[in-house]
């Protein structure tokens, strides 16, 4: 969140107030002072304090990402290769993986209208995109893709196309959520200590 | 041509290993063009076995006489790629009179152990492939090899060329505890090691 503000106060000198009573308008102008440097400290104060909070968001989401389970130790890993040359390198890999993966998933989706299923080439396609679900983290995905690879090897067409089902529900999940995430932490800046959940 | 030393060395000066890196997955060639690129390699990332041959120089269409070969330190390859597979291209590499002290890195997810696929381990080490990585790899098992390589040690260690000792199946358990002792996720594991509990030590090591 960026704050603009633009502060202006003025003094206010009674013009009836004949100008040999200095001392009363240097008491004026010291209590001017005091309340402006108050009021900025506060305003800097309070910039801090939403910066703080913003990595703190961002930090909670985080953590909640991976206590839910939708991300795992990779996604920590893909972190640590960016710097500040590289600062958006995790979002640009996750930008990659859906635009990649997308294919992949049209065609199994075309795979499995098939009839009879064509086990190999569904277990095949679906190899390819839980490589490539595993290089980003996204657990949950590669949780049902494994389940899927299990249904394509006991020739199980319903298993297949029920966890299909599941595996796009999980991979819309984890997109909205990581774009969320993304979202938050360009919002709030660079940071100078890396959040590292537990 | 140029001699099989002057490829396997790194370069005098340069300081930086010539890595190709061999990968089917989009996603895999960017994250793995990153942990060579942060271990302060100089990078080439090709799609497939092929391109990797083309790039080489090896798929038989050496244009001129005075052809210079490409000086390449390492190699990392995926083992599962549509077309010429990792162990494929491994062998073409080994036959290779220019190319063959190459070391060759194989990569793989962990289907492979879990499908109990040991053959793909032992026959990509009997082929000569320096190590074998499980993916998704990290930025300590990039650190890990090229620091090995720059120190020269490409040639010792367990590696096996084609005119060593074959080692008959009976043996193959022991192969493997080798294959899982270069491997990053098992290095306390007692050998021999299961592919089950090497599934269960990875499950622990995911948050």
């Amino acid at each position: 969140m960026r704050v603009c503000v633009s502060v202006e106060l003025r003094g206010y000198i009674n013009p009836s107030t004949p100008c040999h009573t200095t001392p009363h308008c240097t008491i004026s102008f010291a209590l001017l002072t005091t309340i402006q440097t108050s009021f900025l400290f506060f305003l800097s104060h309070f910039l801090i304090m939403d910066k703080i909070h913003s990595h703190r968001q961002v930090a909670v989401i985080k953590h909640s990402l991976f206590d839910q389970g939708y991300l795992d130790e990779q996604f920590i890993q893909l972190e640590e290769l960016q710097d500040d040359a590289n600062p958006n390198f995790v979002e640009e890999i996750v930008t990659l993986y859906y635009r990649d993966s997308s294919r992949l998933i049209s065609n199994l989706d075309h795979t499995l209208e098939r009839n009879p299923l064509d086990f190999n080439k569904l277990d095949t396609i679906m190899h390819q995109f839980k490589g490539s679900s595993s290089s980003i983290g996204a657990k949950k995905v590669k949780a049902e893709c494994t389940l899927f690879r299990e249904y394509c090897r006991t020739r199980n067409g319903e298993g297949c196309r029920r966890s299909f089902q599941q595996m796009k529900k999980e991979y819309a999940i984890l997109r909205k959520k990581l774009e969320t995430y993304f979202q938050m932490a360009r919002q709030a800046g660079p940071k100078e200590t890396a959040f590292r959940p537990k | 041509m140029a001699a099989a030393s002057d490829v396997f060395r790194p370069e005098v000066g340069s300081g930086k290993l010539h890595v190709l890196a061999v990968d089917d997955s989009h996603v895999d060639r960017k994250v793995i063009e990153r942990l060579l690129k942060i271990s302060s390699c100089k990078v080439t990332v090709v799609e497939s076995g092929s391109r990797a041959l083309q790039y080489l120089g090896l798929d038989g269409e050496k244009s001129s006489i005075g052809f210079d070969s490409v000086k390449v330190n390492l190699i990392m390859t995926d083992y599962s790629m549509p077309g010429m597979t990792g162990y494929e291209l491994l062998k073409k590499i080994k036959e290779s009179s220019v190319f063959r002290e190459v070391p060759v890195v194989v990569m793989s997810s962990e289907n492979i152990l879990t499908r109990i696929d040991s053959f793909v381990i032992d026959s990509c080490l009997e082929e000569g492939a320096e190590e074998f990585l499980l993916k998704p790899v990290k930025l300590s098992d990039v650190k890990r090899v090229t620091d090995f390589i720059m120190k020269g040690e490409g040639k010792k260690g367990h590696k096996r060329s084609r005119s060593d000792d074959y080692s008959p199946p009976s043996s193959s358990s022991s192969s493997i505890s080798t294959a899982f002792s270069s491997v990053s996720h098992s290095c306390d594991l007692s050998l021999p090691a299961s592919p089950s509990a090497l599934l269960s030590k990875k499950t622990r090591l995911s948050i």
